[in-house]
């Protein structure tokens, strides 16, 4: 499917990612790539041979995290440089050599894309950084902003003008998606998301830590492989393949198919080995030649630049002839399954009658969740599976699997091993509190008459999003803080969203009458209480009250209970959490001290270094005048303010890191408090937070986000 | 990816080696037939169909056992064993005859030659003459693999023997003829029908290596080393065309590769390889497709696939007196007339050039044909509509789905039915599971390898010693296999002392589980292993792998050990023991040794060697008598303890049974384990620390870094190789060494009287420092006077 063009070698290590494609002068396509330590280097194919073929470009003396590259300005007929360093943003325009904006961000900047959102005139530049996401105009102007729940790991636009969704990863492991500033969906995955890469319209290929690789479409998985190599770089090279590029760390190359993940090429040769081991950097794909001939470019970490072609023998034709062999052979194997299963279950049924009467068993086990409390006390408890052996089956092996709740996937239990009693109790710990399906799988040793046999029991098993929540009958005390609302839905609706997604065991532990049904909790994460009134009004709506302290809670429940019902008129009444509000304006009022004393240290460090200058100055005049006293005395002085200005900046970046910490807790606040809200006036309020944010005024801010 | 053709022709259930056959008929132009047995003990005569190229079944038998080996002479001459019975078969699938032999073992071998009749088993070679047993040859150890076939005396039948104590040994009846010593084990032996005299062996290691045997004399003609990384070879087979004086030989893997080689001017060329996935049991050539001239290679895998795999191929006549014949890869011009090689012999300078011209215009010839046949297929690709394909694609999955919602629904109601009627008297039949668990000494390591007929859901091990479980990893070999999620837990506590489990998921469709298992000298034990396939109904089933107690050992032969008279280290034991208990009691504690022995010589010898520090064990024994002697005494002192337990729970006294201490090998062990012990740390502190460092320097000097000192340089020249071994070397090298230390420690106090050293505590505390990689050097001044 690909064959190599040539190879250029320039002997310069190309950092992982950096590297990104464009017409910087209007025409035709160059590469930029970043080396190890900041530089920035371009090479175009095009001026082959001349001495432009390879220029570096700028060295931004720092580590540059991410590059990008659009056509930003209407104006101008050519692409333009985005350069992402730990605390810099610059707008570079490679032909000109200059700088177009520059501006420091006082987050790290950990990814950066460029695209047109939300139905914008001009593509913006967006910026991921510690739990947010801020766009920019060609100009520097901050034009867009929204929050997501952790270090933002990488950023993909659709290419699309229309309606382009946004997709975020970040650090706690989720994949949200955006459509203008509203959040449509959220998909938690099992590692660190390394890349992402955009295929056709609602579909993306994402790459985790674990070597695992996959396609969401329409925010469904279609298909997942895990792979043993460490994963480097995704592209799809839509002329070439319809495939989705993969390079890895060992040099490998492969294409897959995007609809079922089957590979499609791979750069392995007669011995089944790759015919590099270089690491790959990156890909970039285009039409380099102009001619309409894309080509796929590989960059390895040891600076070598390869081109793949198209094989020219290759054609689609071929390749659906391949799928359809395949596909018949597959339709033979599922024929022949079904000829023996069909076999397999007349002889079985006309001999069950005979064979079963004393052996008959409904199950060898029963399966039970429960809640517990593990610390009485705080009320802090958790989930636990309990498995009870009927008396002729031994239990050898407990094995819990499920997509996305565990770490890993899945985990083992060998009761005899470790010398358990039936019931077994397994406690299950969730790394992601999002309903889900658990299965379970028993290895037991059936015991009869005759003889032992050995089945695996299977059952699947639904956890209610909710699953944290322990119904109680009833709580000490009504929280202070609340979420009120009212919805145009049915009171029965209701019921069941309670009785679906919290687990209740007994309809006792609701208070339910013909007009109204409460809910008492306990959050087993921590301890805290939370009640879910319902009670309809005269107006035939429904009014909700959410009691709890916990901000996240509430608009957790709020959220999930609009997505679920789709309730066509909701209006909230009262936002009344008096502990955030207090939290907040005490963050707030951090912030200011953190800023003053900013100030305060870099101008110490500043007054400190003026000295150390002047006593360098006496210290070496003195040396001039071979005054050795002097010499001595100067240096001495230069050792102490040294270890003072140590000082100072330790005492600078501890203020730093206490800001930083500070300014994200007040985005999760924000985060948290939007999600009291839905709609339009959720994004409206993200953009209002950030105004008041940016002027200084807490009151606003605290006003805006608690009525 | 290579243009080569891979057809799935039959599929039947789990096969083992030698369980299929290809009965050639004589003359190039006739197809072949191909009897093959799987493991339920249904054996299949096929063959092609000419008309619409397909392979039908001819005939299928049940003989209810598992099939041992199928050999056949032509078409209506197959012989089949079946534990200790021969049964030989027509064509067509009637039985012609049947014959017990009486073995009580299973038969490995048959060979049939007139009146004479060759059966072999693990052990045994035997005779027969008009179905009555004449002579036997016994082996004393393990026949991994046994041929037969004409040495320079054409009339009589030779017995070649590829035995596990690494030798090849060639029989004629019951003698011994020959016997050649190699340095690993073989598993294959095959002949050349080119060369008589000349055969060819793989090994467990993947080598292939050509012999040829003349005047009672051996000589090496090549050796293929490369393939290490591929696994044991399981089958081999051998082709031969005079006419175009074309050798073939093809290689089946237990990895799952099959690679052809041609054998060139006496010297083998890779021309294919090709990865099936799963274990291959079988490889042969056999003449399928009519419109091949060259043989085609069919191969079967454990899970009972039968592939046949081919690469593109061409005879172009030139003149009547030449041709030219080409797969890919290969490229002969040869005569018909014998001219030609006659001044090929001389050399002619003028002769050579017209070979090389003729060669060009040959090739040129080919290149031709080539591409107008690719142009005629392009033609009637295009001729296809691309829309029609689509069309035919689009009803194909739909098929597919409802197929799949079929199946399914079948499955479910099978499930439902079974519950209630435990009708699983066969669970055992449901599917078929091949483990293998070998001695990796490169690695260090041994190698777990899993086949079954039925894709494997997951394996569940456990078990109550320390070892590392790790998914095996080959760093160059790319199989574009998915790797399934190997999750560990270690607990130990009290009143289990230690537990160790393992969940293994393996990736869809996987027929394969490949594992690596690290052991601990010294720490032995069972290793249960649950493997659940997707079966209907669900079942498992349960099996072990024993790690033996000194499992780092390999068995080789005295001058593979140089230094045996620093054996000092004595253990003697004289009492009342019968040749077959020490013999299983040997084979219970060190790997790579046959469990019975047969002969009755007065004394036998082995000896070991341990694959991670340079030491031994020699053991000497007789009836009533065994002498361990060793430089390592730890060794010793791990098969004191087991035998004075095994002594214990048998009431045996013994006149001598005491543990002999050599001091003076005390300090030479320890400085090999610290030597061990620091270059473990090192490789872990390089690859930590400096090695981030030294890339940043060299960033900052844009790459010229040759102002480096000699050691760093080498450092940074080794970087791929310190980054290989760094994870074996922080899990596991570092856990033997002070494992090791510890116990020596704890034995040389023993034999000094003191059964619990007080200064134990210090020495753990000392060696979790050098452990923790706090930049505490490893300081021999601190580690010997623990042992003064």
């Amino acid at each position: 499917m690909l064959s190599k063009v040539f190879t250029e070698d320039f002997e310069i290590k190309i950092k992982k990612n950096l590297c990104c494609v464009g017409k910087f002068d209007g025409v035709n396509l160059s590469i930029v790539f970043v080396s190890l330590g900041g530089k920035i280097y371009k090479y175009s194919p095009y001026l082959r041979g001349s001495e432009d073929e390879f220029i570096e470009l700028i060295d931004m003396e720092q580590e540059v995290t991410s590059i990008a590259c659009n056509q930003l300005d209407p104006d101008i007929n050519k692409d333009l440089l985005i350069i992402g360093t730990k605390n810099k943003l610059l707008l570079y325009d490679v032909e000109n050599n200059s700088d177009l904006f520059y501006q420091e961000i006082s987050d790290e900047i950990t990814a950066v894309s460029s695209g047109y959102v939300s139905n914008s005139e001009t593509p913006y530049i967006l910026v991921g950084e510690n739990c947010l996401v801020q766009g920019f105009d060609y100009h520097g102007d901050e034009v867009y902003w929204i929050t997501t729940g952790d270090v933002v790991s990488n950023i993909v636009i659709e290419k699309n003008k229309k309606e382009p969704i946004l997709y975020v990863s970040s650090e706690d492991s989720y994949i949200r998606c955006f459509k203008n500033d509203q959040m449509i969906c959220e998909i938690p995955e099992q590692g660190l998301i390394t890349h992402l890469c955009s295929l056709h319209h609602n579909t993306i290929g994402y790459s985790l830590e674990n070597g695992e690789i996959g396609v969401y479409s329409n925010f469904k998985k279609i298909w997942s492989v895990r792979t043993k190599y460490t994963i480097n770089s995704l592209i799809y090279p839509k002329k070439i393949a319809n495939g989705l590029c993969i390079g890895y760390n060992n040099g490998l190359i492969e294409i897959r198919d995007i609809e079922d993940g089957k590979l499609l090429y791979s750069n392995t040769g007669i011995t089944n080995t790759t015919t590099s081991h270089n690491p790959i950097a990156g890909f970039v794909y285009g039409d380099f030649s102009n001619n309409g001939e894309y080509s796929l470019i590989e960059l390895s970490m040891d600076g070598k630049v390869t081109i793949y072609k198209k094989t020219i023998n290759y054609d689609y034709n071929t390749d659906y002839q391949n799928k359809i062999y395949e596909c018949t052979k597959r339709k033979q194997d599922l024929l022949l399954e079904y000829k023996t299963l069909k076999e397999r279950s007349l002889t079985i049924s006309s001999n069950a009658f005979v064979l079963s009467k004393d052996m008959i068993l409904d199950s060898f086990a029963t399966i039970e969740i429960i809640q517990e409390f593990v610390d009485n006390k705080n009320l802090i408890g958790q989930i636990v599976l309990l498995i009870t052996p009927k008396e002729n089956a031994i239990i050898e092996v407990v094995n819990v699997t499920s997509d996305v709740l565990f770490e890993d996937n899945t985990f083992t239990i060998f009761p005899k091993v470790t010398k358990m009693t039936p019931p077994y109790r397994i406690p299950l710990n969730f790394v992601h509190e999002i309903g889900g399906e658990i299965l379970i799988r028993l290895l037991c040793q059936i015991q009869t008459k005759e003889t032992n046999t050995n089945r695996v029991f299977l059952k699947k098993q639904i956890i209610p999003e909710f699953i944290m929540f322990k119904a109680v009958k009833n709580l000490e005390k009504e929280g202070k803080s609340n979420l009120k609302f009212t919805v145009n839905s049915k009171m029965t609706d209701i019921v069941w969203w309670i009785k679906t997604y919290f687990l209740i065991k007994d309809n006792d532990d609701l208070m339910e009458s013909f007009n109204s049904i409460r809910g008492n909790f306990i959050y087993l994460l921590d301890g805290s209480e939370m009640s879910i009134n319902a009670i309809l009004t005269d107006n035939s709506n429904i009014s909700i009250t959410i009691f709890t302290e916990n901000l996240e809670i509430a608009g957790r429940c709020f959220q999930h209970l609009i997505s679920v019902l789709e309730p066509s008129d909701i209006s909230v009444v009262l936002r009344n959490f008096p502990s955030e509000k207090q939290k907040l304006i005490e963050i707030l009022s951090n912030i200011e001290e953190y800023n003053v004393n900013r100030m305060k240290l870099t101008s110490e460090i500043a007054s400190l270094s003026d000295q150390l200058v002047k006593f360098f100055i006496l210290a070496e005049d003195s040396k001039e005048i071979n005054d050795i006293q002097n010499l001595r005395k100067g240096y001495h002085a230069i050792n102490n303010l040294n270890s003072d200005i140590f000082l100072e900046y330790s005492k600078r970046t501890s203020n730093h890191e206490q800001l930083v910490n500070s300014l994200k807790e007040v985005n999760k606040i924000i985060h948290k408090a939007a999600n009291l809200r839905f709609g339009k006036e959720k994004s409206t309020i993200i953009a209002e937070a950030r105004e008041a944010i940016k002027n200084n005024t807490i009151l606003t801010l605290t006003g805006l986000l608690f009525d | 990816m290579s243009n080569y053709k891979i057809e799935d022709i039959f599929r039947i259930s789990s096969t083992r080696s030698n369980a299929l056959r290809v009965c050639n008929k004589k003359g190039g132009k006739h197809l072949s037939e191909i009897v093959v047995g799987d493991n339920t003990g249904s054996i299949y005569f096929l063959r092609p169909n000419r008309k619409n190229n397909t392979i039908e079944l001819t005939c299928s038998r049940n003989i209810s056992q598992p099939v041992g080996t199928i050999q056949s002479y032509n078409r209506d001459a197959i012989y089949i064993s079946t534990g200790s019975y021969i049964e030989e078969y027509n064509h067509k699938g009637k039985k012609v005859l049947s014959f017990d032999t009486n073995i009580i073992d299973n038969i490995q071998a048959i060979c049939v030659c007139d009146e004479l009749i060759i059966a072999a088993t693990q052990y045994i070679v035997s005779y027969y003459n008009h179905n009555i047993e004449k002579e036997q040859y016994i082996s004393n150890d393990v026949m991994k693999f046994v041929t037969f076939g004409n040495l320079s005396d054409t009339e009589k039948i030779y017995t070649f023997v590829a035995c596990q104590d690494k030798s090849i040994k060639i029989l004629l009846k019951s003698t011994l003829i020959y016997e050649i010593e190699i340095n690993s084990i073989p598993n294959v032996l095959c002949l050349s029908t080119r060369n008589i005299g000349q055969l060819f062996y793989g090994t467990t290691k993947g080598e292939i290596v050509s012999l040829k045997y003349e005047n009672n004399d051996i000589k090496e003609n090549w050796r293929i080393t490369e393939n290490d990384t591929l696994d044991s070879i399981v089958s081999m087979n051998y082709y031969y065309h005079a006419k175009l004086d074309l050798e073939l030989i093809v290689i089946g893997f237990e990895s799952g590769f099959v690679r052809l080689y041609h054998i060139d001017d006496g010297l083998p060329k890779l021309i294919l390889s090709e990865y099936l996935q799963e274990s291959i049991t079988n490889v042969a050539f056999a003449f399928i497709k009519p419109e091949l001239k060259l043989p085609q290679i069919i191969a079967s895998t454990f899970s009972g696939r039968i592939v046949l795999i081919w690469r593109n191929q061409e005879i172009v006549d030139i003149n009547s007196s030449q041709f030219y014949i080409a797969m890919e890869g290969i490229d002969n011009t040869k005569e018909n007339g014998s001219d030609f090689e006659d001044n090929n012999n001389d050399a002619n300078e003028e002769n050579t050039d017209k070979i090389i011209e003729s060669r060009i215009l040959n090739q040129q010839k080919l290149n031709n044909i080539v591409k107008a046949k690719t142009e005629k297929l392009k033609k009637y690709n295009s001729e296809v509509n691309f829309n029609d394909l689509k069309k035919q694609y689009n009803i194909l999955i739909n098929d597919i789905n409802t197929l799949q919602k079929k199946v399914d629904n079948e499955k479910e109601k099978l499930n439902s039915i079974l519950p209630q009627s435990l009708h699983l008297d066969d669970q055992f039949d449901l599917f078929h599971i091949k483990q293998r668990f070998e001695l990796d000494s490169s690695e260090k390591c041994y190698a777990l390898i899993i086949d079954t007929d039925i894709p494997i859901q997951s394996i569940f091990f456990k078990c109550n010693f320390p070892i590392v479980i790790k998914k095996e990893n080959h760093s160059d070999i790319i199989d574009n296999d998915e790797i399934g999620s190997l999750k560990i837990n270690i607990s130990s506590n009290e009143r289990e002392k230690y537990s160790y489990s393992g969940t293994y998921i393996c990736p869809p469709n996987s027929l394969k589980a490949r594992l690596q298992i690290y052991p601990i000298e010294g720490k032995y034990g069972t290793i249960n292993i649950y493997v659940v396939p997707n079966t209907t109904p669900p079942t498992y089933q349960l099996t072990s792998v024993i790690v033996k107690p000194l499992s780092l050992h390999e068995r080789v032969r005295e001058n593979e050990i140089g230094n045996i008279n620093d054996f000092t280290n004595r253990f003697p034991i004289k009492g009342d023991l019968s040749l077959s208990e020490i013999q299983k009691f040997i084979s219970n504690c060190f790997p790579q040794v046959p469990e019975k022995i047969h002969e009755d010589s007065s004394e036998y010898v082995y000896y070991f060697k341990s694959i991670v520090i340079d030491s031994g064990v020699c053991c000497k024994y007789r009836v009533g008598e065994i002498e361990f002697s060793s430089n390592n005494i730890t060794s010793l002192s791990v098969i004191y303890e087991i035998l004075s337990k095994k002594t214990l729970s048998l009431n045996k006294s013994f006149e001598t049974f005491s543990l002999e201490m050599d001091d003076k090998l005390v300090k030479p062990l320890l400085l090999q384990l610290y030597n061990g012990l620091e270059n473990a740390i090192n490789i872990i502190e390089q690859h930590d620390l400096l090695i981030p460092v030294l890339n940043e320097l060299s960033l900052q000097e844009n790459g010229n870094i040759s102002f480096f000192d000699a050691d760093l340089l080498n450092i940074m020249d080794n970087h791929k190789e310190i980054e290989d071994n760094y994870e074996n070397m922080k899990d596991i090298q570092i856990k033997r060494f002070i494992e090791g230390i510890t116990s020596l420690y704890v034995v040389q106090k023993k034999c000094h009287g003191i059964s619990n050293p007080s200064t134990l505590n210090k020495l753990i505390e000392l060696l979790e420092e050098f452990k923790s990689f706090n930049g505490t050097k490893i300081d021999w001044n601190q580690l010997w006077p623990f042992f003064e």
